[in-house]
């Protein structure tokens, strides 16, 4: 558990970086600082690993107030990451990854043996190049695995992704989630760009120049944001909030279903909200979208070509999900797929529409 | 063959070193001990001075100057050493060390100056203790400029001893003046291409000493 404790920091010349802010970030979750400018993001994680101390007021750590701890003691046994990464360039990447273990306190038996692992793991196959060689991405995967060779029990980042390529980010949030894991590894991360905060964080505080003005779960401060927020979190604030929820609890309709062997007749009677049903296979797996209006009367309902089902969606798919594929569909419509790929029934534009006033005040 | 039957005046008899192979030796190796000496106590105060300099900032400023001044003291040395009455041995080879110093001392610290500030600040960050991130950073970033510092204080230290010979009463120095006024051109001509054979050895040596190593930091 880190606690901020009514702390204030201000810069030599008067300039008010955290201005009386109150906050606990839980032991074992995701914390995002999200919010600006940079320097009170980089405030608050300089508090947090004792490179700077408060004016007013404390940080503790687990309890203990970090103005009585050894500072480069505790960075030691901390894990750490900035973007854009700042490798040692006269080390190896191997090198690199192999001081922060040796840092911790590892043996360099067991250092090099987890910098080796760590470094597979993100994907660094050759590890015995110069940092300089890298593309900005594959060094933000050294910075995370020098971060995480130590198996720290906190890890803190600071805009760990801001030197790459929007198009890589979601891979690097995947790498992030993927490295913590269940490990119970506490990660603080201060950021500036809304997805990686919606994305990584369990819990979100939002900083306006020194105040945390809101603190909550994603879909809280996207459900009931605080005025003034909405520079920070931007706008479709209700469409962001989707991807918190899953379609797990929304109702299906299986009329509209209907078997590969059934008549243009039998599809015309199942169509319900649209002209549009779906033909499954004799294991109601889905084989594609039948146009009712084009059937003629007698005949199957093959008879003419069905049009391919694009997306998809199983219980714990988001709304968010749910609503792209149904904006995607013919048919406006989605089918919700079991664990075994078959099709428990039709998700309409309409029900989902109907849910999401429930959704939002989750 | 024409060579090894010239006369006192040729520029080089083999004869001649055949003959003083020993004594020519023997300055070679005193000019290179004095040398050495000189280097290693010069060498040794100017990292003292370094990690003084790097503990408090504030005696950064005031060494440096020393390091200046020091840097000009073999020059008096030497001048005053044109009259040998008011010199010693210890007052040269100290002279020749203070050079050095001056040397080490400056390209180091300048060479540390130009480490990129955000590194050092990521060493602190990691968790490097003062003399640990001096070591494995600081010290590997400016490798190349300290190198460069030493590499000329180890050739100044043979070159300032050859100057100083006289006042040393040896070494290859004392071997060329003896030889300028009336005797063998030989001697002047081995005596300065030893001399020259040594600075360049010198240097080649703490080259390959101050390669790059890669190290964890």
């Amino acid at each position: 558990m880190i606690s901020y404790d009514a702390v204030t920091l201000k810069t030599s010349n008067g300039v008010v970086l955290v201005d009386n802010v109150t906050a606990d970030l839980a032991a074992d979750v995701t914390s995002v600082l999200l919010g600006t400018p940079r320097a009170t993001r980089q405030a608050f994680l300089r508090l947090l690993m004792r490179l700077d101390q408060p004016d007013l007021g404390q940080v503790r750590v687990n309890g203990a107030d970090l103005r009585r701890v050894d500072g480069a003691k505790f960075r030691r046994s901390i894990g750490w990451l900035s973007g854009p990464p700042r490798l040692f360039p006269h080390l190896s990447v191997l090198d690199n990854v192999i001081g922060s273990g040796r840092l911790s306190g590892l043996s360099r038996r067991d250092s090099t043996r987890a910098a080796v692992a760590m470094l597979d793991a993100v994907g660094i196959g050759d590890q015995r190049v110069l940092p300089r060689v890298l593309t900005a991405s594959e060094q933000v995967r050294v910075g995370l695995a020098r971060a995480f060779v130590r198996g720290p029990s906190l890890v803190v980042l600071d805009d760990p992704f801001a030197s790459v390529d929007a198009v890589e980010r979601p891979v690097l949030r995947d790498l992030l989630r993927s490295l913590r894991g269940d490990s119970g590894t506490t990660v603080v991360l201060a950021t500036g760009d809304v997805e990686d905060a919606l994305e990584l964080g369990d819990r979100v505080l939002l900083l306006l120049d020194g105040v945390l003005v809101q603190s909550g779960t994603p879909l809280e401060i996207l459900s009931r944001p605080s005025t003034g927020v909405e520079s920070l979190l931007g706008s479709a604030l209700g469409l962001r909030g989707l991807a918190f929820v899953t379609v797990k609890d929304i109702p299906v309709d299986d009329r509209s279903v209907i078997p590969v062997t059934a008549t243009s007749r039998q599809a015309r009677r199942a169509a319900s909200d649209t002209s549009w049903v779906l033909v499954v296979d004799d294991e109601r797996r889905p084989l594609g979208w039948a146009d009712t209006e084009r059937l003629s009367d007698i005949g199957p309902v093959t008879e003419v070509p069905l049009v391919s089902v694009r997306g998809s969606v199983r219980s714990n798919d988001t709304m968010q999900r749910a609503l792209d594929c149904i904006v995607s569909s013919p048919a406006h419509m989605v089918p919700r797929l079991d664990d075994e790929g078959r099709v428990v029934g039709l998700l309409s534009q309409a029900t989902l529409l109907r849910y999401l006033p429930e959704a939002r005040s989750v | 063959m024409t060579v090894m039957i010239a006369s006192a005046q040729s520029w080089f008899d083999l004869e001649w070193v055949k003959l003083h192979w020993g004594d020519v030796l023997r300055a070679a190796r005193d000019h290179l001990l004095w040398a050495a000496l000189a280097f290693a106590i010069g060498f040794g105060l100017a990292v003292l001075l370094v990690m003084l300099g790097r503990r408090w900032r504030s005696a950064d400023p005031p060494l440096r100057a020393f390091a200046l001044v020091a840097g000009a003291v073999p020059a008096v040395g030497i001048i005053s050493g044109m009259m040998p009455t008011v010199t010693s041995r210890p007052v040269i080879l100290g002279s020749v060390a203070l050079s050095v110093t001056a040397l080490v001392y400056r390209a180091t610290m300048h060479g540390l100056d130009r480490v990129d500030p955000e590194v050092v600040a990521e060493a602190i960050i990691l968790g490097h203790s003062r003399w640990s991130r001096l070591a494995r950073v600081e010290f590997p970033l400016s490798l190349l400029a300290i190198r460069s510092g030493v590499r000329s204080a180890a050739v100044a230290a043979v070159g300032l001893i050859a100057v100083g010979g006289q006042m040393l009463r040896g070494g290859l120095g004392l071997m060329v003046r003896d030889a300028w006024a009336t005797g063998p051109r030989t001697q002047r001509v081995v005596g300065l291409l030893l001399i020259g054979v040594l600075c360049l050895v010198v240097d080649v040596t703490v080259r390959i000493a101050l390669r790059p190593v890669r190290r964890s930091a």
